[in-house]
This record gives structure tokens, sequence and C-alpha cells, in this order.
């Protein structure tokens, strides 16, 4: 009875860190493109990014790990606003076809 | 009991057991540890959003800040008219962008005979607004002197003296194989309109032209400043995005290129291999005394050059680069 109560309470703590560390690998793997100029590991972004967006809930909906979740959706927002903001100035910056 | 042993007394009730002692300092270890990962993970979030926040940045900059196409069009307008006999494909220019900077990097044509080589190839780097590194691989075989004086400049002013060799480079041209075509530096008695210049040369192309803008007698700006010629393309360019393009006069475009740069005139300074441009002073000038020139940049057959010799306008002349045979049609 106390095991499974204990397993209650950190499922949604695990979530949340699973979802915090999705956010932290796509942001380690933006840098690294950013920093080589490769653009292939662009195709794994949306993978990470959809298990960081749905292991996030369980924690959000958990008062303890609420933090987490709120703290790796935070990190997908940003990288979400990042893409469209360097999709669109790259359409005003670059003027070559 | 005296008042401090029941003060002993009481503390001793509310002391907690072992058990509890330990569970709390548990609590207190995980909570300890878990706030040492918090703030971890919170510095490796910050860490790695420094690189993209400083791309969004860069790029937010060059689109509504100094625009991009604004440095790529003061840096090709400029060469445009800076350097004799020069063209560029804008649309093969190769931009990058790293933090708070930018590179472009484009090679430079020359028309040798019915043919453009590449000349030059360039690689400059901006850093927001100013263009901090130019590097420039020339691949030409008879260069301009880097660091221009007065009377360096293979064209120049009737006026003013000049470095050229004339009768040597009479002597190199007589022999060239007939088989070549060549890009001559021809500096003039006098100030003409190109249209005359053109007719005058009729089996040459005449590909640029150097402009009167008053400096140029002395190669001095009024501040005593060593200035260097500039000029425009003369024949019809239909390169894609060349400002040339479509043009109905060459010399309004010239006008309007002048006009353009002047506003980024530290910058176009830079770029060019000029030591100043002095814009301002050129274009009032020319609004005052409208386009002469007295100095053209030829290219044709050996023997075609040759036979300019015997036209009296030329004062001075200097042979440029020199290419196999290719004036056909």
């Amino acid at each position: 009875m106390e095991l499974d109560k204990l397993k209650k309470l950190q499922i949604p703590a695990i979530a949340g860190w699973i979802s915090v560390a999705s956010g932290l690998f796509t942001l380690l793997l933006l840098n690294i493109s950013m920093l080589t100029n490769n653009s292939i590991l662009f195709e794994y972004f949306s993978l990470i990014l959809g298990i960081g967006f749905i292991f996030a809930w369980p924690a959000i909906f958990s008062k303890k790990s609420r933090f987490l979740g709120v703290w790796a959706l935070g990190i997908i927002l940003f990288l979400i606003i990042f893409l469209f903001n360097i999709f669109f100035l790259s359409w005003i910056i670059v003027p070559f076809p | 009991m005296d008042e401090y042993e029941k003060l002993i007394a009481n503390s001793k009730k509310q002391q907690l057991s072992d058990s509890q002692q330990q569970k709390l300092n548990q609590q207190m270890k995980r909570t300890v540890s878990l706030s040492k990962m918090k703030l971890m993970v919170g510095t490796i979030t910050i860490i790695l959003m420094i690189l993209p926040v400083s791309y969004i940045f860069t790029f937010l900059y060059y689109a509504f800040g100094t625009k991009s196409t604004t440095l790529m069009d003061v840096t090709s307008q400029t060469l445009y008219v800076t350097e004799p006999n020069t063209s560029l494909e804008e649309i093969e220019f190769d931009m990058e962008f790293s933090p708070f900077s930018m590179q472009l990097q484009f090679e430079q044509y020359k028309r040798i005979g019915k043919e453009d080589y590449t000349v030059n190839t360039y690689d400059m780097r901006y850093t927001l607004g100013n263009l901090t590194s130019k590097e420039v691989n020339s691949r030409l075989e008879r260069a301009q002197r880097k660091n221009p004086n007065e009377t360096s400049p293979w064209l120049t002013h009737p006026k003013n003296q000049s470095d050229v060799d004339t009768w040597r480079e009479w002597e190199v041209l007589r022999g060239l194989p007939d088989e070549t075509v060549v890009e001559a530096y021809i500096s003039l008695h006098d100030l003409h309109t190109v249209d005359e210049i053109r007719r005058s040369f009729a089996n040459v192309d005449v590909v640029w032209a150097a402009v009167d803008t008053g400096v140029e007698e002395k190669n001095l700006s009024k501040d005593g400043d060593v200035v260097s010629p500039i000029g425009y393309p003369v024949q019809v360019d239909n390169t894609t995005w060349s400002p040339f393009r479509d043009a109905y006069s060459n010399e309004q475009v010239f006008i309007d290129i002048l006009n353009y740069i002047v506003q980024y005139e530290d910058l176009a300074t830079k770029v060019s291999s000029h030591k100043n441009l002095k814009l301002q002073e050129r274009i009032d000038y020319i609004n005052k005394n409208g386009i002469k020139t007295y100095g053209v940049v030829v290219t044709g057959p050996k023997n075609e050059i040759e036979k300019l010799e015997d036209i009296n306008l030329i004062r001075k002349i200097k042979l440029g680069e020199v290419k196999l045979w290719n004036w056909t049609n």
C-alpha cells in the first residue's frame, strides 16, 4: 500500500524529469547544429520535442512536480518560438531564391 | 526542583526519537540534493539558450536594423563604381550568419575580349553593421597598387601626373601574339562624353569609363586626402540583379549609386580598395558639371588595340589582363 502511494507520487516527477531532459537534449542538438552548420540534426527535433511535450503533462497535474512540467513546456515553447522566428526572419534577411 | 531542572526536563520531552531524527535528516538531504539538481539543470538551460538567443538577436538586427540586403547592395555597388571593368553575380553571393555577424563570399569578374573571367574572390565579414574583415584572393596577373597615391592610378586626368610608362606599354602590346585579346586602361588628352569615345574606339569594346569628379586633377580631395578614380560600366549589363540591368542610362544609374552609397560612406570606403571616397564632394561636382570621362577601359583583339595608337585622343595607355583569342560573337 505504501509502495503504491510512493509510486503514485514518483511517476509525475519521473515524467517531469524526462520532459526536462528531452527539452535540454533538443536545445543541445540545436546548439550543435548551429555550431557545426549541420541541419541534419533538425530531423530529430520534432520527435524529441514530442516526447518532452507528452511527458510534461503528468508532471503539470501533480502539485509536487508541477515546476518540472512548466520548465519543460517553457523550453519547448522557447524552441518553437525560436524555430518560427528563424524561419520567418530568414525570408527577410536572405534575398536569394 | 528548581527552574533550571524543569527547563531541562521539558526540552528532553520535546526531543525527537532517533528514527524520527533520521527521517528528518534524510528528507533534508533529499531536499538539498534536489535543489542542487534544479540549480544545475537551470544553469545548463540558460547556457544552452545563449546561442539560440544570440541568433534571434542577430537575425532581428539584419532584418530590421542594418539590413543584410543593404550591406550586400552597398558592397556590390561600391565595387561596380570603384573597381574598373568588373562585374558581380549577386545572385551567386554566399551569405552566412553567425552570432552578431554576417559573412559574404562572392566572385568578381572582368570582361577580357568577349568573355568574363573570375579575377577576385571576396570574403567579407560584417560584425553587425561594420565591415570587420575583408579578404581578397586575386587571380589578376597585373594588379594595381594596393596603396594608391596621387599618380599611381592607371587612369589619370589630363592635368595630372602619371606613373604609367606609355612607351613601354605600347612595346609590350606589340610583342604580344596576334591571337590574344587585351584589356587596356586608356587615359585621354581631354575630357569627353562616353558616347564620343565609343564612336572613336569603334573596333574595340569600351567597358568602363572613369568620371571626372573634380578631384582627379591632383587625385586629392579638398581636405588633402588621396582619392582614386571612380566610374561606371559602359556596356549593357544583363547580369541578374546587376544595378545596370535594363538601365535606360548607365550614367543615371551611376549617379543613383553614388547617392545611395554616400549614406554608408564609411562602409563603402572599407569595401573599396580606395583610401578615401569623398563622395559628397564628388556628387556635388557631378551635379554641377555633368558627366565627362578622362579615361576608359577598353578590351579587344591585340591588333585593334594596337591601332588605337594612331588616334590622337590617347595620352597614356596601361595594359591590363591578356587572354587567348575569344573575340567571337
